[in-house]
């Protein structure tokens, strides 16, 4: 069976081991992991990165995440009976992938909203729940959208992981195509996975540009232009 | 560069050799990377050694590559399963659809498998009574809860309360597994979870509860220690998967069938299951393992 026919077979888009079921149960644990990570890491950052301080453990756990290999923390995580195998493993594995770009991006937007601004802030009374809020927070939003995005572009496309340890997702296609010997499956689950995981990209970097204050975007545009206009030719 | 190159492999195969001079040919026993084919292969060197033939191990990855490389000398033996070889054998020689061969009369598969592997070059010496089946394991607790000790009580258990089962993935589509015990035991399975081939996953989903029955090896190390019990197959569900050495037939010497067969005759299943163990959960060498085995049965003194 080819690829082509195996995605247009009915059959394959119906039942608990369908497209419809596999995708969500995909996007369920990549919601789940990146709630758990969103939860974990924006307090943290958004605390230490206003309160300037903690660079040294922001910058390190975001570097020792990305050392940690995914696929040996879901294999510990499985092995603990509490836990178990099944999607629950592929959830927490994929939470502590995804905390070290949120908390590192978000830590370094706000830290690095400029000293003139705060004071400016502070200098118009503003209390510092309200310069987080209404300056940094809004400032630093491009840097902790882009790592959000980042990490659950990863989340989605690494959830094809769970499957390893008895869980579902798209990634049962590969991982049972492999056991079946049946390429077309294997080839089916990895276009599916990354289609599912390009579109998260596409959705997420339209909602990053919504996210982004307008001054920023037009601040950010008014930049493109200013460099344009040195560089046209003036006329004669 | 050419010359270089075969300055090199000259080079090599001398290397190669220069042992293998004493002992006549050298005998490389080809091995798949699970640890009871290391383990047993090893012991096929060591016996094999202690006889006077120069012997090597090569890991090779599955049958797929080895019994070809068998059948061409490029390796002279190999441990093999009575069942699942003739299979090989009978899809090899009669095509995918042939029908199966294999049962679970060990002497009438093995001549089925003798009269296969014959044209092909492969000389299958007597297999051995110790044997790796798939067999299905439930925790000791279900077990003794539902009075339980053989897949035909499953079935009947099942009646009532459809269980969970767990396996490789293939498992739904394969004979060996649900299919044979939906249809020779009439088993009813209210849900699938694919897991592996009797590895640590079906292992955790067992402990953990999250299937009632899964698939394991009847040889594992890891039944035993982890309280597990495998439910007797009862109506003959899966062939006889003895183990037996598979040789390279113009490499065959009486020293080499005497030797590999003395290995045979002294391992059972039981000791096979210690042997896993031994390996796979305490941990010690394949090579100690197989040594402390053949010492323990005489076999290295020649």
């Amino acid at each position: 069976m080819s690829v082509w026919e195996w995605f247009t077979d009915p059959a394959n888009w119906t039942g608990e081991n369908g497209i419809p079921v596999r995708t969500w149960e995909q996007l369920e644990i990549s919601f789940f992991a990146m709630a758990i990570a969103l939860v974990i890491s924006l307090p943290v950052a958004l605390t230490l990165g206003h309160l300037r301080k903690g660079v040294f453990l922001a910058t390190n756990v975001g570097n020792i995440g990305r050392a940690v290999p995914t696929l040996g923390v879901l294999t510990i995580l499985a092995s603990i009976p509490e836990i178990g195998i099944g999607n629950l493993a592929a959830i927490l594995a994929l939470a502590l992938f995804a905390i070290p770009p949120v908390l590192t991006n978000t830590f370094t937007g706000i830290a690095s909203v400029d000293d003139e601004v705060r004071d400016a802030a502070n200098g118009m009374g503003m209390g510092g729940f309200a310069i987080l809020s209404k300056v940094e927070v809004p400032l630093a939003m491009p840097l902790i959208a882009a790592g959000i995005r980042t990490a659950t572009v990863q989340v989605v496309a690494t959830a094809s992981l769970a499957a390893l340890v008895g869980g579902g997702g798209l990634g049962r296609y590969v991982v049972d195509g492999f056991a079946l010997q049946d390429n077309t499956l294997i080839v089916a689950g990895a276009i599916l996975t990354a289609l599912l995981a390009m579109a998260a990209e596409l959705l997420l970097s339209f909602l990053q540009r919504r996210v982004t204050p307008k001054g920023l975007r037009q601040a950010g545009q008014a930049e493109v232009e200013a460099q344009e206009i040195p560089a046209a030719p003036a006329p004669a | 560069m050419a010359a270089a190159v075969v300055a090199l492999a000259g080079c090599s195969s001398s290397g190669d050799d220069a042992g293998g001079d004493a002992g006549g040919e050298e005998v490389v026993i080809a091995t798949t990377n699970f640890s009871e084919t290391k383990i047993l292969a090893s012991m096929y060197q060591q016996v094999l050694e202690a006889n006077g033939v120069n012997a090597s191990v090569k890991e090779l990855t599955t049958r797929e590559v080895i019994i070809p490389a068998l059948q061409t000398g490029e390796v002279q033996a190999t441990p093999e399963y009575l069942g699942s070889l003739t299979e090989f054998l009978n899809k090899e020689a009669n095509g995918a659809d042939a029908e199966q061969v294999a049962t679970e009369d060990a002497a009438a598969t093995y001549d089925e498998a003798v009269r296969l592997a014959e044209p092909e070059d492969l000389t299958l010496l007597e297999p051995s009574a110790a044997q790796d089946q798939n067999s299905f394991a439930v925790t000791g607790e279900f077990a003794t809860a539902n009075n339980l000790t053989t897949l035909s009580d499953l079935g009947t258990y099942s009646q009532e309360s459809a269980i969970t089962l767990g396996g490789p993935p293939e498992c739904p589509k394969r004979t060996f597994c649900q299919l044979g015990l939906e249809e020779i035991y009439n088993v009813q399975v209210d849900s699938f979870l694919p897991l592996d081939a009797g590895g640590p996953l079906t292992i955790q989903a067992l402990q953990q509860g999250k299937v009632d029955t899964g698939l394991v090896f009847s040889s594992s190390g890891s039944v035993s220690a982890n309280d597990l019990v495998v439910l007797e197959d009862d109506q003959g569900l899966q062939p006889a998967e003895n183990i037996l050495p598979a040789l390279y037939t113009p490499a065959v010497t009486d020293t080499i069938s005497e030797a590999l067969d003395s290995v045979s005759q002294a391992l059972t299943t039981d000791e096979l299951q210690q042997l896993n163990a031994a390996v796979e959960i305490d941990r010690q060498s394949v090579d100690q393992v197989a040594e402390d085995f053949l010492t323990e049965k005489g076999l290295l003194s020649q």
